[in-house]
Formats: C-alpha cells, structure tokens, sequence
C-alpha cells in the first residue's frame, strides 16, 4: 500500500477479486453504454425532427378558417390570408423575434425545364410562394444568393444570348429586345427531392437526384400563362430560375422565391389586395419553452397554428426513448444485484479479514464504506467503459450510415447527440446502482462479529 | 489499571446454556505480565476478548484506564481497540494479501481524526517495530513466505503500533515450537521490563506462565487470582488444576 487509508484496502481487495468484479461488471458496462447509445441517438433525432423538420423554435400562424361540405364543393369561410397590420400584431406578440410572412403566387405561370437532366423538358403548371430571404439566412450555402439581385437603378444591358451576360443572369425578352436579368432564385423542399427519388424516377427509370448536385439547375417560368386558362390582365412575362437550394422552409411541392418577385407577380396578374395578402406568418420564439404561450396568444388574435405533426413525432421520440432506456435501466439493475452477489460472496469469504480489521481498530462504519467503495468504483470503472462503448458504437452506426445508406432529406452528419452531461449522467447512474447493490452485503460485513470469526466461540 | 467486576457471561447453543463466568472479579496494574490458565472451555479467552473490546455481550462492570468499557459507543469501542489494547492472536490473523509491513501498518488505516501520522511517518514506524521484532529484513515478504514465529512477530508488531498500554494474547505460543516460544517470551518480556506495556497472556503452557509476573486462574466461573492483593501462592494453588508444573515460587516475580 502506497498510501494508508481506507482507498488503499479498497484498491487492494479490488486487485485480488478483479475477476469476479470483471464478471459482474460486464452487465453493467453493457446496460450504461445500451443507456447511453439510445438515449443520444433519441437526442440526437428529436435534434433533427425537432430542429429541422419541426422546428420547435418557429410556428407558422394561418389564417383561420371552417371548410363547409358541400357535397362535391368545400367552400371556405373565414379569413382568406394576414394583411401587414396582422403580420405588425403577430410580431408585438411577447417572446416573438422575428415575422415572416409567406405569400402564395396566385398569377398562373407555367414551368418548363429539366432536359439538361432528363434529355426531356417537363411542362408544369407552376406552385409558387414566397418568403422574406431573411428567414433562410445561413441556411443555404450562399453560392447562389436567395435574395432579389433587380437593381431598378441599373440600366439593362442588351444582349443576344445567354453568354453575354453576367453569371446569374440571362438574356431575357423585355418590351420587344433582349436585356440581361438576373434569374429568379428559388428553393425547393427535400419533400421535393425524396418524392422524385422514392416515385418519380422510378416510374420513368430517370437517374436519382442527390440534392448538392441539382443547385444551379435552372428552368422557364412563364408568367400569365396557364394549362387551363392564361391570364387577361397582362402581358405573358417570361423569367428564368435557378435553383439556389433545398430548405424546410420551401413549399412542400412547388418552388420557393424572395417576397419582392411574388409580390409582384400577384400585383401585375391579380388584384391590388393579392400583392398585400399573405397566407401565413412563420414566428421566431426567443425559447422554446415560450412557444405554447405564444401559440395561445395566435389563437387569442384569431388566427391559428399550422400543425405540421409535430406533437405526434415528438411522442414517438419520447417512447422510443423511455422504451429503450426503461430496457437500459433493467439490464443495469440486473447487473447491480449480480453485483450485490458477487459482494456477498466476497463478504463472507472474508469475514476473517473484516473480524482482523475489527479488532484492530476498524468501526463498522469504516467496514461499510470499504464494501461500498469497492461497488462505488465498479461503478465508476464500468459505468465509463460503458460510455466509451456507446460512442464507439454511435461512431460506428454513424460510419455505416454515412457509406451504405443513402441519403434523404434532413439526413444528419451525426445521429446521434453526445452530450457530456448524458455521459456524466450514465455514470452517476452506473454508481448509483453499484451502491444500492452494496448496500445489502456492506451492512453484513459491517455485522461481523469478530468474536465469532477469530475466536473458537 | 484494569478493573472487572461481577462479571457474567454467558454461551447459548441449541440445546444448553453454559455460564462461563459467573460474578468474576478480576483486576490488573499497569505494566504487569499476567498468565491466565485454565481449562479448555473455562473462560479464559472469553475474559481477554471482554477486557479487549472485541465481545460486548456481557453483564458486569469492566473499566480499563478508568473507561467503561460496556458505555463506549461503537466508534469509540474501535478508538479503544486501535489506542488502549493490542490484540496477539494464536492463528496470528495476518492479512495474507498484504505484505509484512503492510499488515504491521494496519491499525494506521482506521486510526481516527488525523490518523496516524503521514505515510512516510507510518511507514518508519512500521519499520522500527519490524527491527524491534528483528523483521526489518522481511518488510515485503508476505504472510506466506514467513514461518510460524515469524508471523506471530508480525502479529505482535503489528499489535503495538499505536503503542497501547495493555497487550491482549491469547496463546501466542501455541503454534509454536519450544524455541521459537522462548523468543516471543522474551520479546514479551522486553516489551514488559522497557515499555512497561502490561501484558495479559492465556496460556496452557507452564513454561509461559513461569514467565508472567503473576498468574491467574479461570475455574468454575470465577477467577483465582484475580485480585492484586492476591498471593501467588492462593493462585498457584488454583493454576495447579490445570498446569501441575507450575508452582508458586516459579512464578513469583
């Protein structure tokens, strides 16, 4: 013993019974990393759907409305969409940081694109909104800015062709000659790209989309124009688009632009009161806790809260949670009292020595922490072997996930979210059961009668 | 120094009750060396585990250095095992584990408030009481590797490391061989004459007894002998049941 108290007696009787405490640990360090790998991997999805796919941080607030059945028809009563001075009452709400409304195209347009990659041009009739740049900011990569790049101040420049313009911009028809304009950015939804892959392409045998490969794609919008009827207010207005990136932000199926181009579009094509309509408002909450107060103060306003499913994904996550680490906790407490077994049985191979320390001088307190202590350290020692395991087998998954699964929206570098205060909580958790498994057999030895076990009575 | 009154004790088993002592009286002044005889089974060590604190079941009064002992709390009981009496066992009852100066050491472990001392200082005491029971030599050997003498000198070594005044022995040399007996007598004896640590030792054996500066004798309960104004020869008349050998003026000191 290099030092003299109660650790080194404990160290000692560890080192000479480090096989049954090996054995008993095994259960251990299995329940802590089984704890750990599914609690971070309930973290770390509820990160993603909670983050990015419902972003619990942000509500978006429609207008309310009752749909009356009528037989073949609904018919629609209510508020048909927010007006600026809503959109001002949303933003004074308290908690609330920011306001984004978010404005459908309601002039009819039609897109045509896609040959460069599917040898074909498609023809759609064109779903379109809009939101304020801001609300994406950060979120796409920049290489294709989502903003509206129009300078009114600029004199376009004529052209002949698509090359004689800057990047970005094309040669576009206005008033009888050909200027240089910039393309409309757009986003699209993962939805979009997951939809296409999953069904589409498919059915066409066309080759899978990896979304980093289709930013820059461009195709035709023609204004005014329509499959069923083109609109009488105005001139067919022909634009270009590029795709600028995918954002949870973008309408489900159809592309999303800056407000200022859809604004616009609805002024020049529909009524005045279209370009000043907007059909929802995403809300940015200073915390999460405050979204249910906010949420309550929409609906006192007359408004509601789009439900993207968020309550029910978030119960999933939170059985799947409580399921696997209910699983964890029992294989834990399997080990704890296999442990409290083997200190049993240690105890009553050693009664002599714990009679020998009595009667040198040892309280059967001190007797008590030695037993304890020596659980405590299983517990200490398996509970972060345990840890190690769960983020060498989370390094794993994710390594086997990153090669052969292949990607889809919202798919994360990590699924997992290692948080050093889950793992300390593991520990504390793999003590804790050590000690209770202690309890039991430090309370026989600390009942030892020395009389009995060094005497002949 | 010791002082025991009217003491009671008593052993239960399944069928039978055994009353071991009955009303002793017994009582002992420091730095004396004391034989306890008796027959197998009268009581003898059940008296030095009572005085030593290991068996508190008992009715009576026992006082060492004024103390009650049946008052003591049990943290306190275990101070006064680890300050006020040393325990030599005849099985010894090393830690087979822990190397020889280890074991001496031991009692430094449990030793209360700031312990005692700092590992170095620990560690030199532990060694002088290893030169002092001439096993400087055998510090890291452990328990296994020594013979019988050698570990009841470990035993003793270890016994006196908080330096208590009385040392408790239940047939130290029973394990022994007539020569290696002789050398814990006499190491008894040096502990007894330069330390003035008083010595209670049970023995059978007369040669032990002869060294004792007075006996005593466990018969029927009650010890003989057991009183300081007690001559040698009213003990040795008792001790003679057990131990024909021994006479008064033997071991008379």
């Amino acid at each position: 013993m290099k030092r003299y108290g109660l650790s080194s007696l404990v160290l000692e009787d560890l080192r000479r019974s480090k096989r049954d405490f090996a054995m008993a640990s095994i259960g251990i360090i299995v329940g802590i990393a089984a704890f750990v790998f599914f609690l971070s991997l309930g973290l770390g999805v509820r990160g993603v759907v909670l983050g990015d796919i419902f972003p619990l941080d942000k509500i978006e607030v429609v207008p309310r409305s009752l749909d009356i059945d009528l037989g073949p028809l609904r018919m629609g009563v209510g508020k048909d969409g927010l007006d600026d001075a809503g959109v001002e009452g949303l933003r004074d709400i308290p908690h609330v940081t920011r306001a984004f409304p978010k404005m459908k195209m309601t002039a009819p347009a039609i897109g045509k694109g896609g040959a460069s990659l599917l040898g074909n041009d498609l023809y759609t009739e064109m779903i379109a909104d809009s939101i304020e740049p801001a609300l994406v900011e950060g979120e796409v990569d920049g290489k294709i800015p989502f903003v509206d790049r129009r300078d009114p101040a600029k004199t376009p420049q004529a052209c002949s062709a698509d090359a004689e313009c800057e990047d970005l911009d094309w040669c576009a028809p206005r008033n009888g000659r050909r200027v240089c304009t910039p393309m409309i950015p757009v986003l699209a939804s993962p939805h979009l790209v997951e939809i296409y892959n999953g069904t589409v392409r498919r059915a066409h045998n066309f080759p899978r989309l990896n979304p980093d490969f289709v930013v820059g794609l461009t195709f035709d919008l023609s204004v005014g124009r329509s499959m069923i009827k083109d609109s009488a207010r105005a001139n067919i207005r022909e634009e270009r688009c590029v795709l600028a990136g995918f954002s949870d932000k973008a309408i489900p199926l159809g592309a999303t632009m800056p407000i200022s181009y859809v604004r616009e579009f609805n002024a020049e094509y529909g009524t005045p009161d279209d370009a000043g309509r907007y059909h929802s408002v995403v809300l940015q909450i200073d915390e999460k806790d405050n979204v249910a107060s906010v949420a309550r103060a929409v609906q006192d306003r007359g408004y509601d809260v789009a439900d993207p499913g968020t309550e029910q994904a978030a119960m999933l996550i939170a059985i799947f949670m409580a399921v696997f680490g209910l699983v964890s906790v029992v294989v834990v407490a399997i080990a704890a009292i296999n442990i409290m077994h083997v200190l049993l049985m240690l105890v009553s191979e050693r009664q002599r020595e714990f009679g020998i320390m009595r009667a040198v001088g040892a309280t059967a307190g001190q007797i008590k922490r030695i037993v304890v202590a020596q659980s405590l350290l299983v517990g200490v020692v398996a509970g972060t072997l345990g840890v190690l395991l769960a983020v060498a087998m989370a390094s794993l998954t994710d390594s086997i996930s990153a090669r052969y699964i292949p990607d889809f929206p919202y798919k994360p570098e990590s699924l997992f979210e290692l948080d050093p205060l889950v793992f300390a909580g593991a520990i504390v958790f793999s003590c804790g059961f050590c000690v209770l498994g202690a309890l039991l057999p430090a309370s026989r030895a600390a009942k030892i009668d020395p009389v009995t076990v060094l005497t002949s009575h | 120094m010791i002082r025991v009154r009217g003491l009671h004790k008593t052993y239960r088993d399944e069928t039978r009750t055994i009353e071991v002592l009955s009303g002793a009286d017994f009582e002992a002044k420091a730095g004396e060396f004391i034989a306890i005889r008796g027959r197998s089974g009268s009581g003898k060590t059940t008296l030095i585990n009572i005085i030593g604190g290991l068996d508190r079941d008992y009715v009576g009064e026992v006082h060492v250095q004024d103390a009650a002992l049946s008052t003591l709390s049990d943290a306190n009981m275990a101070h006064y095992r680890s300050a006020t009496v040393g325990f030599v066992f005849q099985s010894f009852h090393l830690l087979r584990h822990l190397t020889v100066l280890d074991n001496v050491s031991l009692p430094a472990v449990f030793a209360r408030g700031d312990g005692a001392g700092s590992p170095e200082e620990i560690r030199a005491r532990a060694t002088l009481l290893l030169e002092e029971v001439d096993l400087a030599d055998h510090a890291q050997a452990l328990p296994s590797q020594l013979s019988g003498g050698q570990k009841q000198r470990v035993a003793i070594a270890r016994a006196l490391f908080n330096r208590p005044p009385v040392l408790v022995c239940d047939e130290p040399t029973g394990n022994l061989d007539a020569v290696t007996a002789e050398e814990i007598l006499d190491l008894f004896a040096r502990l007894n004459t330069k330390l003035g640590t008083t010595l209670l030792v049970v023995t059978h054996d007369p040669h032990v007894a002869e060294r004792a500066t007075r006996q005593v004798t466990v018969l029927d309960g009650q010890i003989h002998g057991g009183h300081v104004h007690d001559t040698p020869h009213d003990a040795s008349a008792h001790a003679g049941a057990a131990a024909p050998r021994a006479s008064a003026s033997e071991v008379a000191p």
